[in-house]
């Protein structure tokens, strides 16, 4: 089909194909782009309203609508990946080998017109694909962060309400439980001295979970400054650690010893590949 | 046992047990159902669900971690556990049995759950919904068959891979249907 050249050696159909096609691209992405903003408007709403309405402590209906976003997302990368190959790119390596001799006046001078023609599709495929990228972070940035440090403080004031609220199973004696607990705990009744079983409420447990991302929250500063350190200062950094665990351990202090050797590992590992 | 201490037994309870355990919890079993099977009080259980993780997190060589998922594969063969398993659909249980006993099963389904996912649906709970098979068990079948698929990729690339394609544009097709197609359909070159 590209390979027509006449006795002047041109080839006005190829001219006019790479101009098509290059315009045929750029309408698609554009199409493509519009579709997606068109989306994200009208999803980042509904995002931040899910999230804030979702009861579920691992806020599963947000994840799963902004877990179908992304794919759309996606399934628009994947078409325009797919469109490229079949029509740029084969087309480009189809048109290439048409050409006469790059050593000849007329393949030196086609080959310059199929670059440009190339550089123009690959900039504009670069384009979209930052577009792209910005539409996923919008996505998933939208909802912001949980605020567990207020979460956290309902679970310490509803515990404050109902710590003496007990009494023992065998003697009916009040029972003060001593310690916020977050999973089923024997407690010792200080009258007949039997056991009972302390069970927390969900919440309560969801500390336990929380406890780390909630001790990140509170030193999302210290790693910000790692960060923006540039170089990167590692000193920075294990600051960030010491402070997080410290926090940590303040939040769950039945876990100080299990959490202190996990840091001991953290922090070794990370000497490792960051001598002092 | 082996002289690492990160092995040594937690209120007796060894982390092939727990490995164990935690398979038939994903099967959907109750947690008071794993005590009594360990012959534990649920408190003596939860103490050692909260600690075991924890080793597996001090554990710098991944041996622990390993060694949960191999225990957590072979839960079937657990003497406490064999015998115990949560009710099932006889369709449920024959899938069940299915994906254990048939890799192309599971590659697929593997792929129709994740496609889920990016259709905005809980993957594992279409599972659980269209063939009865609980997370627990899906799991079970992915740590069976893991070593088997390596060595597959290993021999045949470009095969596995075409595979997985076919398998994707299967459940693409079935989720956009369902939904009424993708938000750019209608955008051709």
């Amino acid at each position: 089909m590209f390979n027509l050249f006449n006795k002047k050696n041109e080839n006005l159909a190829l001219i006019e194909e790479m101009r098509t096609r290059q315009e045929r691209w750029f309408v698609f992405l554009e199409k493509l782009e519009a579709r997606m903003e068109e989306m994200n408007t009208a999803a980042v709403p509904e995002l931040q309203k899910v999230f804030r309405q979702d009861t579920d402590p691992y806020k599963r209906a947000h994840i799963h609508m902004l877990s179908g976003l992304l794919g759309q997302i996606n399934q628009m990368r994947n078409k325009a990946n797919e469109v490229k190959e079949e029509n740029i790119v084969c087309f480009m390596q189809e048109a290439e080998a048409s050409l006469p001799s790059i050593i000849s006046s007329a393949g030196s001078e086609y080959r310059r017109k199929l670059y440009t023609f190339r550089m123009a599709c690959l900039d504009r495929h670069n384009v979209f694909e930052d577009k792209i990228n910005h539409a996923i972070s919008l996505l998933q940035g939208a909802a912001g962060e949980q605020d567990l440090e207020s979460a956290y403080q309902e679970e310490l004031a509803a515990f404050e309400r109902i710590r003496d609220k007990f009494s023992c199973k065998q003697c009916g004696g009040n029972i003060t439980i001593p310690r916020m607990f977050f999973i089923d705990t024997y407690i010792t009744c200080p009258f007949c001295q039997s056991q009972n079983t302390f069970s927390p409420s969900t919440g309560a447990r969801m500390v336990l979970h929380q406890a780390r991302s909630l001790a990140e929250q509170r030193t999302a500063h210290l790693l910000r400054s790692y960060e923006a350190s540039n170089p990167k200062n590692p000193d920075l950094y294990r600051h960030y650690l010491r402070c997080m665990f410290d926090e940590w351990n303040k939040i769950v202090p039945d876990m100080v010893v299990e959490n202190e050797k996990f840091y001991e590992r953290l922090i070794n590992e990370y000497n490792i590949n960051h001598h002092p | 046992m082996s002289g690492n201490p990160l092995l040594e037994p937690i209120h007796g309870i060894t982390l092939e047990d727990y490995g164990a355990a935690c398979a038939r919890l994903g099967s959907g079993l109750s947690e008071d159902d794993v005590a009594k099977a360990l012959g534990v009080e649920l408190p003596v259980w939860q103490e050692a669900n909260l600690l075991w993780p924890e080793r597996m997190k001090q554990d710098a060589t991944f041996h622990i971690v390993t060694l949960f998922g191999q225990y957590f594969g072979q839960a079937d063969q657990h003497p406490k556990f064999s015998g115990l398993k949560a009710s099932a659909s006889p369709e449920g249980a024959g899938n069940i049995e299915k994906i254990k006993q048939d890799k192309d099963f599971y590659q697929e389904l593997e792929v129709a759950r994740q496609v889920a996912y990016d259709y905005g649906l809980d993957g594992a709970q279409w599972i659980v919904d269209n063939y009865g098979i609980p997370i627990g068990d899906f799991q079970i079948a992915a740590s069976l068959w893991n070593d088997q698929i390596h060595r597959d990729i290993q021999a045949d690339y470009a095969g596995y891979n075409q595979r997985q394609a076919a398998y994707q544009a299967k459940y693409q097709q079935l989720f956009a249907e369902k939904q009424g197609g993708n938000v750019a359909d209608d955008i051709e070159f």
